[in-house]
């Protein structure tokens, strides 16, 4: 009788559709994780980044989006009021002209194929991107953490000396007399959501700028698992976490969490998954080493 | 152990085996195949009801889902602008603060 019952339940599941439902109790962008990977300053961010700056300097922003949908990106300061919708993975390349800081906020909004059909709901994804504008050589310090909620974090500090840190309703002013670092419980007691300090470190009649950029998010949320991967000659056989509803290598992509792709050891590549809650991994292929490096 | 077993289900009236409904319902079925063709029709015509009955059910519910997924994008889209404004003037105000520091050694 129970293989009666198997073949139910198989017949099920092939109702489903591609599309994976996400066991997590809550979504990337509920949890106040944020999971928008984007390009700045020679750099790749998964959520949040800083970038220092000069004033009225350009400076190109990449957004990658997943499948289709919406990206929108906003900053008052730096007069950014992007809003297109994407197709293919294809990334959204916004110019923004530095005046002064900014802050801009991402928001991704993917639409999967039969979306409609799935009765799984999808969730949006976000970022933040901090452009710091120096208007002098001064030397800084840049930190971006996500901190799972009660746990905590540090901020090393140079040297010994005078530690100022401001925002999010911090007033910390203190001199250590040795080399120590910061937790973010004694600047803030803010238990969900994110922060952005500015501090400065002053030693010796010199002083360093501080910048911690910091996000603090619910603590039911868990990061998905890394997949198996195996390279058979020129074919990357993947097998990601049941979650996993897209798969992709570089701009190719599959709506599945089991997925092969075509693969060059020799060149550099991305690997990308991403659940309809929003989790997200990515994988760098380092063709040097003939390693995988793993980022969440 | 299957798919399912007598510890895993429990329908509020105590442990049920979810391979003995799948049994009762064979039984059912081999019973109807023992009645003539009116007895045949009558199920089939039960049997397409309760298909049109599932098939709107699951529309239903996916159309409901696909709302609360299209608001929480929207909400999420709306939200963004109003966020920025909130943390440009908070990090503004940090950034004045460190440059008087600093400017004033």
């Amino acid at each position: 009788m129970k293989k009666y019952l198997l073949f139910f339940l198989l017949f099920l599941a092939s109702c489903l559709g591609k599309l994976r439902p996400d066991p997590s109790p809550i979504s990337a962008y509920d949890a106040g994780y944020p999971t928008v990977e984007f390009y700045a300053c020679d750099q790749r961010f998964n959520g949040v980044g800083i970038c220092p700056a000069s004033p009225n300097t350009h400076m190109s922003l990449l957004i990658q989006g997943y499948y289709k949908g919406t990206i929108e990106a906003v900053s008052d300061r730096c007069r950014v009021n992007y809003k297109a919708r994407y197709d293919n993975n294809t990334p959204a390349v916004i110019d923004i002209e530095v005046k002064e800081s900014c802050n801009i906020d991402i928001v991704v909004t993917p639409e999967y194929p039969n979306e409609a059909k799935s009765a799984l709901e999808i969730a949006p994804l976000k970022g933040r991107l901090y452009i710091r504008a120096f208007t002098d050589a001064l030397p800084y310090k840049l930190q971006s953490n996500k901190v799972q909620q009660g746990t905590d974090e540090m901020f090393d500090l140079p040297d010994a000396g005078r530690v100022v840190f401001k925002g999010c309703g911090a007033n910390f002013d203190r001199t250590f007399d040795r080399k120590t670092f910061i937790r973010l419980s004694e600047l803030v007691s803010v238990t969900k959501g994110d922060c952005t300090f500015n501090g400065v470190f002053i030693s010796g009649g010199k002083s360093t700028r501080l910048i911690w950029q910091v996000w603090i998010y619910d603590q039911t949320f868990t990061q998905i698992p890394i997949p198996s991967v195996n390279i058979k000659k020129t074919q990357l056989v993947v097998t990601a976490d049941t979650a996993v509803s897209i798969s992709a290598i570089d701009q190719d992509y599959i709506v599945k969490n089991t997925a092969k792709f075509d693969f060059e050891p020799k060149v550099g590549h991305t690997l990308r998954l991403l659940t309809i809650k929003g989790r997200n991994l990515w994988g760098y292929w380092d063709p040097k080493t003939q390693t995988w490096g793993w980022v969440k | 152990m299957g798919i399912l077993g007598p510890e895993d289900t429990d329908l509020g009236m105590g442990k049920v085996n979810p391979v003995d409904i799948l049994d009762s319902l064979i039984q059912l079925m081999l019973s109807l195949a023992k009645g003539g063709p009116v007895t045949w029709s009558i199920f089939g015509v039960v049997a397409i009801i309760g298909m049109i009955i599932i098939w709107r059910a699951k529309a239903f519910l996916a159309a409901e889902v696909q709302k609360i997924t299209d608001k929480k994008r929207n909400e999420a889209l709306a939200k963004a602008p109003v966020d920025n404004q909130i943390v440009e003037k908070d990090t503004k105000k940090s950034e004045d603060e460190i440059e008087e520091i600093i400017k004033n050694g």
